[in-house]
């Protein structure tokens, strides 16, 4: 009789149960790398998600770049009006070689390229976007500016500009497949074989890729956009001082409902608000705003206090400056002399009268008329049509006396000064709209220590002022004469100063009409198709 | 003639202390097998679903995020009982029937602003429990409802306004595997979650404050 050998049983069950041990293991590992795997995925894709993002910001940013740019080129302030006689702006400047690609006019077509190695960036000189980051994944970006029909602003004949800029960032990991969970992929609608935006099929040598694309509305913004901008600082210094706001659209302004865009703003660290009356925000580029009590904010609504706003002061501001260069049309003209005594310059319809002079000196009770249109007889015209007038003065404005510039009723005007101005006597007497008194500082060339070349526009007349005055190589100082002087309009300055009781009365409508001075974003919009 | 003797010693049977005591290791050893593989088991799901949780977490503050950067107001309310965030963005496709939507042209508004469509479409991030008892986490688009995040009774969806242009939204939920169960709202702040957006469109001049 044989026995079964205990042993070999023994030997047996020792190895299934080590079989078995391992294969558990094996299993929890298999499970726990899927787990952590999938997370990996999920991590790394959507890191590739946010950076399609940024690099879409980015050509959204070099887009508008692009568009500020023709802002730099001389000249090209108002040459003519359009056919319905609205006195209008002039297009930025625009290469005529571009090409025609599309059924809007496209301006700009620009790839910025951005790599990242783990040795810091590397700038592509086509884009010119340096990055800094880990890894070695390739962002990239297209940029389209063009003009669709709709964005002509209708009453200033203004064009708009969209700017679209598609963002796209390679996936790691291969051609995988889209980790997470399907809400993952709704959300994040990675490429792998195909663009989702355009269908095409994306080239071989190309990997997946994460690709975002925002579409942004870009509006012309002008000189007239902010009722008291000091490049280097603002001064109010009298508590009486009220800056508030209206729409002349809506009306004339009303003292007992004013509007709260009044805003006050610097590129400088200082803002002495001097407790003043501000409907609206004070706003520094990193630095404070003292005696601000009764700064408001822009939101009439917010309660208990307007005090518990917490944007009616911000630090965060900061607006590029564009000099103002002569016109291109009055460039080859001789300047003539000085006007010296009682003048009149005849506005025109369509075309501006084109007047260059080197300075402006009246005294006494003589005046600057700039007449509007007259009948045959040489009476004016009523209702009074739309006339221009440009003028350009390579000296010094200087007004004392009763002296006084008067517009006819109609009558538009742009001065443009080279010198300093000093706006007294009897000031300027504009019957129309704050927009029809445009009063320009032209560039001026540092001095030869490198310091910048400020010089001064004074407002001191008697019966306010209504116009808008952009000079940000000038010192701007306001000046009381001890009663209510009001002043309707805009002002930028390198300084701004104002002393004496005086209310200035912001008229949003002038947002619109003068020289454009840059570019913003009005609209984003991230297209999640 | 083949000899029993040697066989016997080895199948001789175990004295009654030693199988007692064999049982005893068997059955402590067991035991401690089944612990292990109990707290294993255990940590193992509660590790899964904390995963899960931190996706979702990371899903919903990416939707969110957003719709947020292209809001043009943003206000929140309640619904069942918990925050819901609601965004107003422009209506920016053309309605369409099957297909990929096409964006519609831009119109000029007003001096700074311009307008897709007649009115915005309200986007919504709210909690909501299903019939069957679960809760998931919605975004409706004009109404219609998505779910972005399952089994989210936990979840807590808090948007606090930094200021005019900035939201900050913050996603926290509990961790499920805790020796004490009283302790684990505590533990929601470990998990919380969050960004701070930049609403890229500037808001109206007299909005609807967000209130948390």
């Amino acid at each position: 009789m044989k026995t079964p050998s205990t042993r070999q049983r023994t030997t047996a069950s020792a190895l299934l149960v080590a079989l078995i041990s391992v294969g558990i293991l094996m299993a929890l590992g298999a499970t726990s790398f899927t787990v952590i795997n999938n997370k990996y995925r999920v991590v790394h894709q959507a890191a590739s998600w946010q950076e399609a993002l940024l690099s879409a910001d980015a050509g959204i940013e070099v887009g508008v770049a692009e568009i500020r740019k023709r802002l730099k080129k001389n000249g090209d302030p108002f040459r003519s009006v359009t056919s319905n006689g609205e006195w209008t702006n002039s297009e930025p400047y625009v290469d005529p070689s571009e090409p025609d690609v599309t059924k809007y006019r496209v301006h700009e077509r620009t790839r910025a390229v951005i790599l990242r190695d783990s040795g810091g960036s590397v700038l592509d000189l086509t884009g010119g976007v340096v990055y800094s980051a880990e890894g070695k994944l390739k962002s990239t970006v297209d940029v389209t500016i063009d003009e669709p029909p709709g964005l002509i602003d209708s009453r200033t004949g203004e064009q708009w500009y969209r700017v679209v800029a598609t963002g796209v960032c390679g996936l790691p990991g291969g051609r995988g497949f889209v980790a997470g969970e399907k809400a993952d992929g709704r959300l994040r609608k990675f490429d792998f074989l195909f663009d989702h935006f355009t269908r095409a099929a994306i080239p071989a040598t190309d990997g997946p890729r994460a690709t975002r694309r925002i579409e942004a509305i870009v509006a012309p913004q002008t000189a007239g956009r902010d009722p008291l901008f000091g490049v280097k600082s603002i001064d109010l210094n009298n508590l009486n001082i009220v800056v508030d706001s209206f729409d002349s659209a809506d009306g004339p302004y009303d003292p007992l409902n004013p509007r709260w865009n009044g805003n006050i703003s610097t590129n400088g660290p200082l803002i002495n608000a001097g407790n003043a009356q501000i409907y609206g925000t004070a706003s520094t580029h990193g630095g404070d705003v003292i005696n601000n009590a009764n700064v408001r904010g822009n939101d009439p609504n917010f309660q208990p206090s307007y005090l518990d706003n917490p944007d009616r002061i911000r630090d965060d501001f900061y607006r590029d400056v564009v000099p103002i260069s002569e016109p291109d049309d009055t460039v080859s003209l001789p300047a003539g002399d000085a006007i010296g005594g009682s003048t009149t310059i005849n506005a025109s319809a369509g075309d501006p009268t084109q007047v260059k002079v080197s300075g402006i000196d009246l005294k006494g009770k003589e005046v600057l008329r700039i007449r509007g249109a007259v009948d045959s007889n040489g009476d004016l015209i009523s209702p009074a049509p739309a006339t221009y007038a440009q003028i350009v003065i390579t000296g010094n404005i200087a007004m004392a006396g009763q002296a006084q510039i008067v517009l006819d009723p109609g009558v538009y005007v742009r001065i443009f000064v080279g010198g300093d101005t000093n706006i007294a006597g009897q000031g300027v007497a504009n019957p129309n709209s704050p927009l029809n008194f445009q009063l320009y500082g032209l560039d001026r060339p540092p001095l030869s220590d490198g310091t910048p070349n400020i010089g001064t526009i004074k407002i001191a007349g008697n019966g306010g002022f209504r116009g808008v005055v952009y000079a940000p190589n000038y010192d701007i100082e306001m000046k009381g004469g001890g009663n209510a002087d009001t002043i309707f309009g805009a002002f930028t300055g390198y300084t701004i100063r104002m002393t004496g009781v005086q209310s200035v009365h912001y008229d949003e409508q002038l947002a619109k009409g003068s020289l454009i001075t840059g570019y913003n974003i009005v609209s984003w919009f991230e297209d999640e198709r | 003639m083949i000899s029993l003797r040697l066989n016997k010693a080895p199948l001789a049977g175990m004295t009654l202390p030693e199988i007692t005591m064999s049982t005893a290791v068997v059955a402590v050893m067991m035991a401690a097998l089944l612990v292990g593989i109990s707290t294993l088991s255990r940590s193992f799901a509660a590790s899964k679903e904390h995963v899960k949780s931190q996706l979702e977490q990371a899903r919903v503050i990416d939707y969110a995020s957003r719709d947020l950067r292209r809001a043009l107001n943003v206000t929140v309310d309640s619904y069942q009982g918990a925050a819901r965030l609601n965004i107003e963005i422009p209506d920016f496709y053309e309605p369409v029937v099957g297909g990929t939507p096409k964006p519609r042209q831009p119109v000029i508004q007003s001096s700074s602003s311009v307008s897709y469509g007649t009115a915005p479409v309200v986007v919504q991030y709210y909690k909501k429990t299903q019939t069957d008892g679960h809760t998931d986490l919605i975004r409706a688009v004009g109404g219609v409802e998505t779910v972005i995040a399952t089994e989210v009774e936990d979840f807590q969806l808090t948007p606090t306004p930094e200021s005019r242009q900035a939201v900050t939204l913050s996603v926290s939920f509990k961790s499920r595997f805790q020796a004490l169960k009283s302790a684990q709202e505590s533990t929601r702040a470990g998990t919380t979650a969050f960004t701070t957006v930049m609403l890229r469109n500037k808001r109206p001049s007299t909005p609807t404050p967000v209130t948390p």
